[in-house]
């Protein structure tokens, strides 16, 4: 490095080399500067929420500031109540998606490889899709009861559309060569679709399942609002029974968190694969 | 029953284009091709050649006439013939070794068994010290010699080639020429091989076929009795290509060769 400035220097010797060494700075800064960015709307907002809350527009109980959410947490973990609704949570959501991930995928494979199946089934589901989870509250309740089926229930419904329609893409989508050089080698049947169509397809497959675990973690908190007597859900029910403002939010930054790690850990994963696959360029540390 | 490897009975494919109408892709083409045997198809865009690599393939059917192998028609694709694409279409989500192991193992050959075989043949195509990377980290020539290894592998007696290095630089281009022409010297494979480089077809074919297009036909086989190991620059190849290429109609039978010299070509057409 050092060199290259010498060089540099010794070519163009109208460049003082206290230019170079500020430009160095200004780059120290600025890569800082770059790793800090992401912290820069988080910060905003905690910002403008602190300055809300102690404007006095509302009450102590309507907003509580970032401090009282921050105490309110301590209070429930100090009772040992935290730990619990966030494992509830996370296992209904677990189950759910993976329930969803089960049928949708392997339901894909069969759309995407059958195109006239796929004619008949594509009205219906696009018809179904636009039904939010949240408009089969009614009926959840109804043919489940209240308690843990109906929120998994209404998890599965948000993920299971995202899986079928990214497999079914995914699958309609194999490069025809893949498939032209697997017939060469007398691929059929399912060595065909173990060996070839799925893992040509599950970089795109695992978009879609990416999208789908977004999709179940939202409405997570919806689904837990339908009698369950645990989880972040029910935390904000419960909270709001009591008005305890202060609680709701606390829950409110934890889902958000919960989902932020989620949806980190899976872009991870999918960035591996990929870089596997050879889509993106190999990463160098 | 004819010697022959590769047979093909008065052929035509004719394709539904668009707009409705009939297009025949190739017409009423007859060629024998000896077992052993290098064969370059050799054509302008649209004449027809990779028509007929998809009907000895058996990707595809002749809407008349029909193509034998060893005496059996062509109903579908087989391991005994394996293609080879300009898009090498390699498998991304496997190594070079399992890459080359494919076939082998749909094939349902033990795994150590075919672990060895692999190995074989990346070391055949000098690519022995990769066999644990994936597609992507190699380059384009690279690449292709891990499909050849792939293919042969399964131990196929034809090759059918398409264009296998249309799409790499000049110099990868010569090497793995070189390569191939080694290869089928060495593995005594009946190759059909695809190209519009007049050059590679001089240099790799024991028989050229140039082929013409609309419809697609046959417009002369050109025998090519070189020498080899073969050298770019002999006298013998120069004056066939200089043949080849008035075959094709890029030079004209009144023009001094080498082609291309100090000679305008727009001079033909000034009165």
């Amino acid at each position: 490095m050092s060199v290259e400035a010498t060089t540099l220097s010794a070519a163009a010797p109208s460049r003082p080399q206290r230019g170079v060494r500020e430009a160095r700075t200004f780059d120290v800064l600025s890569a800082l500067a770059r790793k800090l960015l992401p912290l820069a709307g988080i910060g905003l907002l905690l910002a403008v929420w602190q300055l809300l809350a102690a404007s006095g527009l509302y009450t102590v109980d309507q907003l509580p500031g970032p401090l009282d959410a921050l105490r309110a947490s301590r209070e429930v973990w100090a009772e040992g109540t935290l730990l619990p609704h966030v494992t509830a949570s996370l296992a209904r959501f677990g189950s759910a998606y993976f329930a969803a991930v089960a049928v949708a995928v392997p339901l894909g494979l069969v759309f995407g490889l059958r195109p006239n199946l796929w004619r008949a089934a594509d009205p219906l589901i696009q018809v179904l899709r636009p039904i939010s989870p949240v408009a089969w509250f009614p009926l959840a309740v109804l043919w489940l009861g209240i308690g843990n089926l109906p929120a998994i229930a209404i998890i599965f419904v948000a993920a299971f559309y995202p899986a079928l329609l990214a497999t079914v893409a995914a699958v309609r989508r194999v490069d025809p060569v893949y498939l032209k050089v697997a017939r060469n080698f007398g691929t059929s049947g399912p060595q065909l679709i173990f060996k070839v169509i799925v893992p040509a397809a599950f970089p795109q497959i695992a978009m879609g399942l990416r999208i789908a675990v977004g999709a179940a973690w939202v409405y997570l908190v919806a689904g837990e609002m339908l009698g369950a007597r645990t989880g972040l859900g029910f935390l904000i029910v419960d909270a709001r029974n009591f008005l305890r403002t202060d609680l709701i939010l606390m829950a409110m930054v934890l889902i958000g968190a919960i989902g932020f790690v989620i949806d980190r850990g899976v872009a991870w994963l999918e960035r591996r694969l990929d870089a596997r696959w050879g889509l993106l360029p190999e990463e160098h540390p | 029953m004819s010697a022959a490897a590769i047979r093909i009975e008065r052929a035509a494919r004719r394709y539904r284009d668009r707009a409705g109408g009939l297009r025949d892709a190739l017409s009423d083409v007859s060629l024998e091709i000896d077992a052993g045997e290098f064969v370059c198809l050799l054509g302008p865009s649209g004449c027809g050649k990779t028509t007929l690599l998809n009907l000895v393939a058996g990707f595809d059917r002749p809407t008349s006439g029909r193509v034998l192998v060893h005496g059996r028609e062509v109903t579908a694709p087989d391991p005994s013939r394996m293609c080879i694409f300009q898009s090498y279409a390699l498998y991304p989500w496997r190594s070079v070794l399992g890459n080359v192991e494919y076939g082998l193992e749909v094939r349902g050959v033990p795994r150590s068994e075919r672990r060895d075989i692999a190995h074989e043949y990346l070391r055949l195509v000098g690519l022995e010290s990769f066999a644990s990377h994936h597609p992507h980290e190699l380059s384009g020539g690279m690449q292709q010699r891990v499909a050849l290894a792939r293919a042969l592998a399964v131990d196929p007696g034809i090759l059918l080639m398409d264009e296998p290095f249309g799409a790499l630089d000049a110099l990868t281009r010569m090497r793995l020429q070189d390569e191939m022409a080694r290869i089928a010297l060495q593995r005594a494979k009946t190759i059909l091989f695809v190209t519009h480089d007049v050059e590679e077809s001089v240099f790799l074919a024991d028989r050229i076929v140039v082929m013409a297009p609309a419809p697609g036909r046959i417009q002369r086989i050109l025998p090519v009795q070189l020498k080899r190991p073969r050298c770019r620059t002999s006298d013998g190849f120069v004056a066939l290509r200089a043949q080849v290429l008035q075959e094709l109609g890029v030079v004209h039978p009144g023009q001094p060769f080498p082609p291309g010299h100090s000679n305008n070509p727009r001079q033909e057409s000034t009165p």
